[in-house]
């Protein structure tokens, strides 16, 4: 049913760290108004449209669930950075890790 | 090499983009040709550049490519991690 491509829709670059957009963009993933919530109100949605037109829009409006996954590496992406400042070595550590493998 | 991949991946993204958007708007004008020729023509596109990227630079799927040895698709990066976008 669902198909993982290994890519993002849209690219995501973020140069500074941001807490607060942090909290910000993981409440438009998981919040009362989320994407979450709204894909999977689509996909309920489908099964008694009776229109064929949007009987497809609502499956692949749905399926856009694949936007979730862009918009969690902006977040992740966004703490992550905040957190390299608070422990300077983060990036190190995480580097010797991968030599040392 | 990377430069090649990231290159070849930033291509595939602008396709995939557009692909998107023209079967959103298919789905609601299911006749109109004109869009109907764009649309096969950026597949036709796509599909051949993501045949030359998971040649190049590792699958996308987990299920439509032949696997050498060893499996890659455990390999970073993944498109959240740095560099992996």
């Amino acid at each position: 049913m669902w198909l993982y491509e290994k890519k993002l829709e849209y690219p995501v670059k973020i140069k500074n760290s941001n807490p607060k957009m942090a909290k910000f963009i993981i409440s438009q993933y998981g919040g009362p108004d989320g994407e979450l919530a709204a894909s999977l109100r689509y996909l309920s949605q489908r099964f008694s449209m009776p229109v064929p037109e949007a009987r497809a829009i609502l499956n692949d409006i749905g399926i856009s669930f694949s936007k979730l996954l862009t918009i969690k590496p902006i977040y992740s992406n966004l703490i992550v950075k905040f957190t390299s400042c608070v422990i300077p070595n983060l990036y190190r550590i995480k580097k010797a890790i991968q030599i040392h493998f | 090499m990377i430069e090649n991949c990231q290159e070849l991946l930033r291509r595939i993204q602008i396709l995939d983009f557009n692909i998107i958007d023209l079967h959103l708007y298919l789905d609601t004008h299911p006749y109109d040709q004109r869009a109907i020729n764009i649309y096969n023509n950026y597949v036709r596109q796509v599909l051949m550049l993501k045949q030359q990227y998971q040649h190049m630079c590792g699958p996308l799927t987990a299920n439509s490519f032949i696997s050498g040895y060893p499996w890659p698709w455990i390999n970073e990066p993944w498109p959240w991690e740095r560099g992996g976008n």
